[in-house]
């Protein structure tokens, strides 16, 4: 990279770095595999960068390969610290400023349930805003099984501790927002 | 699935990584993991232009002073025919054979990075980490004091840094360890070679590299010098292979950037447009610092500040 490449390479992870961290963190259920996963992202587009012209997509695809190629070292991991069943009504955002840092464990605790191809369809379809087709084009799937898969893994969701309640309360919370945001 | 549902799924997972926010050094962390991965590709691909000119370039191994070997090709090292280089190197080799093996789960290497472009040198301070069992990180580890276990780690990809048992296979022996540094370098030469000929399919692909075997041998025994969890022994026998690989130069007074006395090893390479320079401990044989200047760019240098073991998860390497 010349100069001019690595400051355009600097903006974008500027501009970009928090989400595609985000995105990884969710897409390998854990904080500190996400990471890694940012930093050999970055790597592998660094490497490429003057031939890349969408970095956004790119980093996409380097991250599905990344998850193709963990799933293919290892099984399913399933959380060993789930909630019990008798936390089911706890809404863990209620009231509270520091929701993140309690949502995260038990999202990510959820998302280990599901297989590595569940959560990346969930996770590319809900964090990442892509359509369903689009969802399909990356993974080489039809929308059809994007949609199916996106259900399953939804109904497998809601059934974990502590996320079912956030579904028992969503239309009061969701629509608490929308008239504190308006 | 309601659309109320999609929504709550969405802001599940907008509000539960919120607070994560990627650390400020990764761009720069990527930039330079990928001008040391362009560096030695270089010098794999340097030699070309002096093969196919058909130059003679003459190697000695010299220091002040120091006896000249034939040129291209590797002298028998005697005892009573050591030139003041070759016994520098082997004094190294000594002091590294008899150094203690600190261990750890992780070592961490605190390294100042200065880099040279077009605009000028910059200068970075940060932590490389490295697991010393089986897998590597390059400084990946920010989100591992929020982490209760040591985190699992992704192993880097090939090619780029060795983990600890690629480390321990290399033999000790110096003779099989000049051979197995040739062979390393000439697979990834191939390698090259193969990727080339896939973008040019149909066409005839100028060969990637004609570096001599002295140019490959020398950069393959420097990109294992500086990491920081060598045995003794293999540590040992690459200052041995040193002694015997045309070109080297010595000198066993110089200092680091620091200021710390040291030995300095440099080679120019065969076609002569890339300087490669190492200095190291006279009493440990451990790297100080690493440089290189290539031609129309700025001295390239890493300098070693701190080593630490630690069988404990290590702190944020982002703190500098």
């Amino acid at each position: 990279m010349n100069d001019a490449q690595e400051r355009a390479f600097e903006q974008f992870v500027a501009e970009s770095g928090d989400s595609l961290l985000r995105l990884a963190t969710l897409l390998m259920s854990d904080p500190g595999l996400g990471e890694d996963v940012y930093q050999e992202t970055l790597h592998r587009l660094a490497a490429r960068w003057s031939k890349v012209d969408n970095p956004r997509a790119f980093c996409r695809r380097v991250m599905h390969n990344i998850v193709i190629d963990q799933g293919r070292r290892k099984r399913r991991q399933v959380s060993t610290v789930l909630l019990t069943a008798g936390h089911d009504d706890y809404d863990p955002r209620s009231g509270d400023s520091t929701a993140a840092a309690e949502l995260r464990p038990v999202l990510l605790s959820a998302l280990r349930t599901l297989t590595a191809h569940q959560r990346e369809i969930v996770v590319l379809r809900y964090f990442d805003d892509r359509s369903e087709a689009e969802v399909a084009e990356l993974l080489g799937i039809s929308a059809g099984t994007v949609k199916s898969t996106l259900s399953r893994a939804v109904v497998q969701l809601r059934e974990q501790p502590g996320i079912s309640a956030l579904f028992t309360h969503a239309g009061i919370n969701t629509t608490m927002r929308k008239v504190r945001y308006a | 699935m309601p659309d109320i549902q999609e929504e709550v799924m969405r802001e599940l997972m907008r509000d539960a990584t919120s607070d994560l926010f990627a650390p400020r050094t990764a761009a720069a962390s990527a930039i330079r993991h990928e001008r040391r991965r362009q560096f030695r590709s270089r010098m794999i691909g340097a030699g070309a232009t002096a093969a196919v000119a058909g130059l003679a370039v003459g190697v000695v191994l010299t220091t002040s002073g120091g006896a000249a070997g034939p040129a291209g090709t590797t002298p028998a090292v005697h005892n009573a025919q050591l030139t003041a280089a070759q016994q520098t190197l082997y004094s190294l080799s000594s002091a590294a054979a008899g150094s203690h093996q600190q261990s750890g789960r992780y070592v961490i290497m605190t390294e100042k990075t200065v880099s040279g472009g077009e605009s000028g040198p910059k200068t970075s301070v940060i932590d490389t980490v490295t697991g010393s069992v089986v897998t590597y990180q390059d400084i990946a580890l920010s989100a591992v004091p929020k982490t209760p276990q040591p985190p699992a780690v992704l192993k880097s990809g090939p090619g780029s840094v060795p983990t600890q048992a690629d480390l321990n296979a290399y033999p000790t022996s110096p003779a099989k360890l000049r051979a197995e540094l040739l062979a390393l370098a000439r697979q990834q030469v191939a390698l090259a070679q193969s990727q080339a000929a896939k973008k040019n399919p149909g066409g005839k692909t100028p060969p990637v590299s004609q570096s001599t075997d002295d140019d490959l041998v020398f950069s393959g025994a420097t990109n294992l010098l500086w990491q920081p969890n060598l045995s003794p022994a293999l540590r040992s026998a690459l200052y041995k292979v040193l002694a015997t690989t045309p070109g080297v130069k010595v000198s066993p007074h110089a200092q680091d950037s620091a200021g710390r006395p040291a030995v300095e090893i440099s080679r120019v390479n065969d076609w002569g447009k890339a300087n490669v320079m190492t200095f190291e401990n006279p009493k440990t044989g451990a790297t100080l610092e690493t440089a290189s200047k290539l031609p129309a760019e700025g001295v390239n240098q890493d300098l070693y500040l701190s080593i630490k073991y630690s069988n404990s998860v290590p702190g944020n390497p982002y703190q500098h």
